[in-house]
Formats: structure tokens, C-alpha cells, sequence
């Protein structure tokens, strides 16, 4: 039934060119604007490379210290911290990294040219790789002991090997940042801006930096780092948080001259894209209610555009719905039919707009992605946003243009299919054309 | 007429109903987006009686101690003084250079820095105002590289106009002085610190106020002074004036190939030269106006066309679907144009009559104070028309209004020339 519906549609879709074409290109609008949202927040918070255990990955980016009640300080999280609240945690734990990320600027010395080269360093440490699994395509990891000692050894990403010496066999040469020496100990695959919490040029130990066990506030655990707890398993995530938000309450019991506050962290992944404030966490309540309100709205505005739309056509349509009624089909059949009709229309415009939404992330690339960030981070010059073809084209991105063309086409033919239904047959009948 | 175009809406009121809600609510949310965008591009339009075209920030860098050329001794003090202020007068010797300034603590116009204080007039501690505090070393002309101006932009300052030797010495901008002095004199008064009496400040002039950002209204500034000294050179930051006969690129360019070398210094080196307008967008995208800007264009792209799609295919449909009124109407002597002018004139018919429930459900949103005025400073200024709500409000809803009519008049434009265009006898035929 649901084909000779579809085949109705196909042929009506033929004989009103001008008017399908302006439905398509409505619903395509509408479904453009959501799926480019969704697919940012798809980029932002799904398992993308090196990224690829965001589903069990808990985050610690900063603490406040309460002295009083007009009275705090707040920041990013001391090495201190870690060790008190964060390592001591090790049931269903599989790997905690810790990462120094400033926001300083930083140059690389070209060989033979009096160029530099602005790039984005990261200061992390040995269980960073397996926190976030970096495909090595030379060499491996700083080892712990060249780690611990604070040797200048380096991991470098494929394109920075490229621009400063040509190629990408460079294991064991060295390189020039603000005009200090680095050994290059292993080469990775590219990571994108996109997945802007480990995106860098080149990763260093953190015990190279000078101020990575330097601390503030009274209970020194500001400080400039955040933690990242990769779990054993989605299931041992409520557990691990569980555990940490105790250990603060026993501190915070014992302890008289200060209150330590994680804020509502540890967070999941996706939760701490919305941590953007050191003394506040995110209110998720409002988050969703502002997400969802322009949800409704980027679907509701082309809804009622196309509703009309399909209501005009039934109104053309009339006779047929008559004559159908007259012999006896009932009311519910006919609102199936509208609906199955208009949803072949709805699934051109979702494609349609599915395919502009692809041309508009990556015309606006370098800064689609910071879309709702209070904050945002500039990427040097020269850099790239690039999205991989994965992070486009794939299953959940299709469902949810699925899903929103089902909505769409819902909230589009629902109403003029029910009024439709509901004529006098008489007037129906007798209706012109 | 109006009578009669009333009359065939309401027979229409089937599917003009559904233009009217999405006029209703797409009206509301452009309403919506041109209030931020009016305040937005009235604060472009207020001058910021400081300029920032041809200017540079020079940024230096020191070399780290494990470096072949690092010398201890060039960092300690006086000699890393001395080798900053070598830097400087090269610098101010490079061919092109108009003027240098030297500042600190993040002083100079575009960056995302902002330090404040709060100054009170010593004679009437009724009387204070707070305001951005950015330090200066007077010996070089930060007011000249960053064209400063007095009498409301119409006289050029540079620092040296100013009697910096006069201890604690201040300059104030207009709003400061406005606020601690109302209209009695205010040279070389003093004022003191905010719960610091001890801090004492004489004023020693007045500048115009400037804009924080452009997007920003103007805004409280107090200039004072800070040598270079060697415990505070970490702070300082090198702006420099470079002619207006060639562009910033070109210029920038050919200073940082030519003057690299010579900026090595001690143990410092040319680390960036960045134009102060890129600093200043830079900043402008890092606070998320760029993107909100950008978002909000969009999306009035999008509800605008959306409108223009509703209305060009009901119309159409309408028009497909009532030939027969159409030939009745030009077979008693309607011409094309009125044919034309009715269809179009009955969709602005139906805008003008949801703009009234619009206005009502906007009004809501204000009383809500859900609209976002940028950059507002404290209580309503009426001098500055984007606090003044009703006047501000007719604005926007009159800019929306001729936004949506523009539309509206596209999207009938085409099934109203098919409806002109139709033969009267195979209009009528369908009779």
C-alpha cells in the first residue's frame, strides 16, 4: 500500500514541479540548519579520532576552594589534587592522564629559514596514550622513566614532521620550539581542530614544564592541569565518580579552613564541552531547555510554512478524498496516505539537506565548530579545521536525519491530513477540479 | 477596496491562517535578531575617538637558558633593561615608524585584558567613577600611536601634551571626568582611591572616551603613569604607528624581514608582529560575537526564507486554484497591474494585521528581559537611544517590518505575474 502511495506521490511530485520544488527546498532548509548543529554536537561529543573513548571517559578541568561565604578562589586543578582525589580511585579505573594545555604562544625554528612556524604544544603524560590512542606511524610514546626524568622527548603529528623536516621517518631527530632542542620519539596520524581537547603540533611530558607541580589556594589544588579517567567500562563510570565525589565530602568533613568544591565534577565526556567557567558548573537544565527551544523553533518555522503548503494541497484534492470517502474508505487511511505521500517529499528535502549541510560545515570550518561555546579557542594561523569524511558520513549522522524527517514530516502533514480527513463528504465531492 | 481585500481573506481564511502563524512567529524572531543587531551596528556606528588602522603590536620573546646564545647575565636587571630600551629605539628608528608607545598589563586597545579601578573625588566622596585603568610610559606617545583625540575628536592628542612629572599624575577620560566633577572645573584636582585614601591621583587632563571594542558603547578609561624599569619590563608591550602610505601587510612584512635580525638583543628576539585590528577581531571571535553575529544571520536567513517559500507556494496554489476569479475580475475591466497590485497588496494586508500580535508577544520578551542589550553600563543613559526601550522598540519593529514586507512582496511577486499574465477567456473557461 505504502508503494502506491509513494508512486502517487512520485507522480504528483512530476506534475506540480514548481510547488514540490519549493517544498523540497523548505524541508532541506530546515533539515541544513538542524543537521549542522547535530553534527557539530555529533563531532563534539561521539568517539572520534584519537578521541575514541569519550563513551567511558570521565573529566576533571577545575576546582574552587570556598573560604567563606564572600570568599573563594578557583582554577584549573593541581597535580596535588589528582594525586589526593583522582589517583587514590582505582576500582574499574583503566588509565588517568593528567595535561598542562595553556594558552601560550609558541613558535617552532624552521631549519635554513628564518620563518617560524606558530604551533600548539600540549604538555602531557606517559597514560595520555592510552587515555586517547593516537595511531603511531613512527616510533612510540616518551617511555615513563624518560617521563619522569623530564627528558626533552617529543611526540610530533604526521604534518608538523612534514613542515619543519620534509618528511615523517624522524624518529630520533631532533626539533627547535622557541629555540630549545626536542628529541622527536614518535610520529602520529593527524588528530583534527575538531577534536580540539588533544589537537596539538607536538605532545611533550608535562615534567619538561618548569611549573607543572606549582599550586594555589590554601589547600593547593589550583593549579593548571585537568584530569582525564578513562573507566574499564561504561558500567563502572557512576562508581568512579561516586568514589571521587566521597573522597572530597571525607576532606571537606575533616577540613576547617576551606571547602573543596569539584563543582558537579567529575563530568562525563560530553558534559564538560558545556564546563566553560573554573566556579560554576554547567546548568543542564537550561542547557537543554535553550537547545531544545531552538530545536522546536528550526523545526516549527519551516512546519507551519509547509503545513500551509500541504494544506493548500489538499484543498485541490478534495475531490479525490471525496470520492475515496464515498466508497467507503475510512478516515485513518487517508490520513496514512497524506502522510506516507508527503513523507517522500520530506525525504528528498532531507537529503537535499543533508548534502548542504555537509557544503556549509566545511565552508565554515573554522568556526562551525565553536557554535555555542562562550569561549572560544583561536587555532593559530595557518591551521585547519578539517573534518575526515567519519565524522560526516555515518550511521548516527543518518539516523537523526531519519529521525528529523520523520518529525518534520509529521508536524508537516499531521494537521492538514486530519482537516482533510475530516471534510463533509458532500462538500468534498462537490468540491472543483 | 480595503473592504473587499479584507472580505477575500477572510474567505481565504483557510490557508491564510497558516501564513498569518508563520508570519506571526517568524516576525517575532526577526524582530528578535534585528534588536541585537541594531544595538550592535549603533555601537559600530558611536566613534571610538582612537584609531587602530596602522598600528602593530611588537612582541619579543627571550631565549630559553639551555640555548647556545642564552647569556645569564643579559636577563638580570639593569642589562635586561637597557637591551629592552635598545630594542625600542631601533624599532623607533625603522624606516616607517611613525610613533611607539610602551604600555603594560595588557593597556592597548583590542586585547581581551581589562583591569579597573574605582576613583573618588577627594573634595566630594559623593562623587566617584570606575573605570578601565591602563598604564602608560609617558616617555613614549601611547596617546599618538593610537590617535587619540580631545574636544569630542576634534583636536589630536599625544602623551606629551600632558604634565606627566606631576606626581600620581592622571589623564581621565570624558565619562570619568563627567561623573567626579559634573560641570566644576577639573585640573589638577585631586581624587584618591576607592577605600585606598592613601592612593592619591592628580588630574593632569582630559581625553575623549574610547570603546573597549568597537561593538562595545563607549566607556570609563583613566590613563596613568609607569616608567620602564627593570621590574616591570616583563609587563610592557611595544606598539608602534607605521606610516599610512603603505598597508599594514606590506608593512608588517617588510619590518619583520628586515628588522629580525637587529632585535636580537641580549637574549631577546622578535617573537610576533601582529596588527592591533586582528588583535581586535581575534578577541571579538574568542568573546563568541563573531560566531553570534554570524549564527544570528543565518538564522534570519532561514525564518526569512521560510516566509518567502510559504508565501510564493500558497499563493501559487491559490492562484493554480482560482483562475476563474481571476478572468471574472479582468472580464469586468481589471487590469494586469491591479490584478498585480491586489495579490500583493493582500499579502502586506495580511503582515501589517499580525504585525499588532507580534508587537504584543514582543513586548512579553522585554518584560521578561530576555533582549540582550550589549554592553550596557549600569542605569539607562537616554542620551544613548538603545536604552531607550519604546523608541528603540518602535525602530526594531519597524526595520522587521520592512524586512518582511521586502519578502513578502518577492514571494508574491511571481504567482502574482502568473495571475496578471492569465487569459481572460481561458481563466474563465475553468468557470
Amino acid at each position: 500500500m505504502i508503494t502506491v502511495y509513494f508512486k502517487q506521490a512520485w507522480n504528483l511530485l512530476r506534475q506540480e514541479k514548481l510547488f514540490s520544488a519549493i517544498h523540497i527546498i523548505g524541508t532541506g532548509l530546515s533539515i541544513t540548519i538542524v543537521m549542522v548543529l547535530s553534527i557539530v554536537f555529533y563531532i563534539k561529543i561521539a568517539n572520534i579520532y584519537p578521541e575514541t573513548n569519550r563513551d567511558r571517559m570521565l573529566v576533571v578541568k577545575s576546582v574552587s576552594e570556598l573560604y567563606g561565604e564572600d570568599n573563594s578562589s578557583s582554577g584549573s586543578i593541581s597535580l596535588k589534587l589528582v594525586d589526593e582525589f583522582i589517583r587514590p580511585v582505582t576500582d574499574g579505573v583503566e588509565a588517568v592522564s593528567v595535561m598542562i594545555d595553556w594558552d601560550e604562544e609558541h613558535y617552532a625554528q624552521l631549519p635554513n629559514n628564518k620563518e617560524q612556524l606558530q604551533i600548539i604544544l600540549k604538555f602531557v603524560d606517559v597514560p595520555f596514550w592510552t587515555v586517547f590512542p593516537f595511531h603511531f606511524i613512527e616510533g612510540k610514546p616518551f617511555s615513563e622513566a624518560e617521563f619522569e626524568s623530564g627528558i626533552t622527548s617529543v611526540v610530533v603529528s604526521a604534518s608538523t614532521a612534514k613542515r619543519l623536516l620534509g618528511r615523517t621517518d624522524v624518529v630520533g631527530e631532533y626539533i627547535s620550539i622557541d629555540f630549545k632542542q626536542y628529541r622527536i620519539s614518535g610520529v602520529v596520524k593527524d588528530a583534527s581542530y575538531a577534536t580540539a581537547t588533544t589537537y596539538a603540533n607536538v605532545w611533550l611530558p608535562y615534567t619538561i614544564n618548569p611549573t607543572y607541580k606549582e599550586s594555589y589556594g590554601k589547600g593547593n589544588n589550583i593549579g593548571d592541569m585537568k584530569a582525564f579517567i578513562l573507566a574499564s567500562s561504561v558500567a563502572d563510570i557512576a562508581g568512579i565518580k561516586g568514589k571521587i565525589e566521597a573522597r572530597v565530602e571525607q576532606h571537606n568533613r575533616q577540613e576547617k579552613e576551606f571547602t573543596l568544591n569539584l563543582n558537579g565534577q567529575p563530568d562525563r565526556y560530553w558534559q564538560s564541552t558545556f564546563r566553560f567557567w573554573s566556579n560554576v558548573g554547567p546548568n543542564f537544565r537550561i542547557i537543554t531547555m535553550q537547545y531544545s527551544l531552538l530545536f522546536l523553533i528550526l523545526l516549527l518555522v519551516p512546519a507551519i510554512s509547509l503545513s500551509g503548503m500541504t494544506d493548500s494541497r489538499m484543498e485541490k484534492r478534495l475531490a479525490e478524498m471525496g470520492i475515496r470517502r464515498a466508497f467507503g474508505a475510512p478516515s485513518g487511511n487517508l490520513i496514512t496516505q497524506i502522510i506516507s505521500e508527503n513523507f517522500l517529499f520530506t525525504l528528498l528535502g532531507g537529503l537535499a539537506g543533508l548534502l548542504f549541510s555537509y557544503v556549509l560545515i566545511l565552508f565554515s570550518a573554522d568556526w562551525v565548530m565553536s557554535i555555542g561555546e562562550n569561549f572560544v579557542d583561536l587555532p593559530p594561523e595557518g591551521t585547519k579545521v578539517l573534518f575526515t569524511p567519519s565524522m560526516l558520513i555515518n550511521l548516527p549522522v543518518f539516523f537523526i536525519t531519519l529521525l528529523i524527517c520523520f518529525l518534520l514530516n509529521l508536524l508537516t502533514a499531521v494537521i492538514p491530513a486530519w482537516r482533510a480527513s475530516r471534510r463533509n463528504i458532500i462538500y468534498s465531492l462537490n468540491a472543483k477540479q | 477596496m480595503w473592504r473587499t481585500l479584507l472580505k477575500q481573506m477572510w474567505n481565504r481564511r483557510r490557508s491564510n491562517i497558516w501564513i498569518a502563524l508563520e508570519l506571526l512567529f517568524v516576525f517575532c524572531l526577526v524582530w528578535y535578531i534585528v534588536d541585537y543587531l541594531f544595538v550592535y551596528n549603533y555601537n559600530l556606528c558611536i566613534p571610538d575617538h582612537r584609531d587602530m588602522n596602522h598600528t602593530l603590536q611588537v612582541n619579543l620573546a627571550e631565549l630559553p637558558e639551555e640555548h647556545p646564545e642564552y647569556r645569564a647575565e643579559e636577563s638580570e636587571g639593569e642589562a635586561k633593561l637597557s637591551n629592552y630600551k635598545r630594542i625600542i629605539r631601533v624599532i623607533e628608528d625603522f624606516p616607517g615608524v611613525e610613533s611607539l608607545a610602551v604600555s603594560f598589563y595588557g593597556g592597548a586597545p583590542g586585547s581581551g585584558s581589562y583591569s579597573s579601578r574605582t576613583i573618588i573625588n577627594s573634595n566630594d566622596t559623593t562623587l566617584y567613577s570606575g573605570g578601565q585603568w591602563i598604564t602608560i610610559d609617558p616617555t613614549y606617545d601611547f596617546f599618538g600611536v593610537f590617535k587619540y583625540t580631545t574636544d569630542n575628536g576634534n583636536k589630536s592628542v599625544s602623551t606629551a601634551d600632558f604634565d606627566w612629572d606631576a606626581a600620581n599624575g592622571i589623564v581621565i577620560g570624558q565619562q570619568v571626568k563627567q561623573s567626579l566633577f559634573r560641570e566644576e572645573p577639573f585640573f589638577r584636582k585631586e581624587v584618591e582611591g576607592w577605600r585606598r585614601p592613601e592612593s592619591r591621583y592628580l588630574i593632569i587632563g582630559v581625553v575623549d572616551d574610547i570603546k573597549r571594542f568597537d561593538y562595545n558603547r563607549p566607556q570609563s578609561a583613566i590613563y596613568a603613569a609607569q616608567l620602564l624599569q627593570a621590574n616591570n619590563v616583563g609587563n610592557a608591550e611595544i606598539s608602534i604607528r607605521h606610516t599610512s602610505t603603505v598597508s599594514t601587510q606590506a608593512f608588517r612584512e617588510k619590518f619583520k624581514t628586515e628588522i629580525a635580525e637587529r632585535l636580537r638583543i641580549g637574549n631577546y628576539y622578535l617573537l610576533s608582529v601582529i596588527p592591533y585590528t586582528k588583535i581586535g577581531e581575534d578577541t571579538k571571535q574568542v568573546f563568541g560575537v563573531t560566531n553570534d553575529i554570524r549564527l544570528r544571520l543565518y538564522l534570519m536567513f532561514f525564518f526569512l526564507a521560510n516566509i518567502l517559500l510559504c508565501v510564493m507556494g500558497t499563493f501559487w496554489y491559490r492562484i493554480n486554484q482560482r483562475p476563474a476569479e481571476i478572468g471574472l475580475r479582468k472580464a469586468l475591466g481589471a487590469t494586469r497591474i491591479s490584478i498585480h497590485g491586489s495579490l500583493v497588496l493582500e499579502a502586506l494586508l495580511l503582515l501589517a494585521l499580525v504585525t499588532i500580535p507580534a508587537m504584543i508577544i514582543e513586548y512579553q520578551f522585554i518584560h521578561t528581559d530576555v533582549i540582550r542589550t550589549l554592553g550596557r553600563q549600569g542605569a539607562p543613559n537616554p542620551a544613548y537611544l538603545p536604552d531607550r526601550t519604546l523608541l528603540r522598540f518602535l525602530i526594531t519593529n519597524g526595520i522587521t517590518f520592512v524586512f518582511m514586507a521586502f519578502i513578502t512582496t518577492i514571494a508574491t511577486w511571481l504567482p502574482a505575474r502568473k495571475g496578471a499574465f492569465l487569459a481572460p477567456a481561458e481563466a474563465l473557461h475553468h468557470e
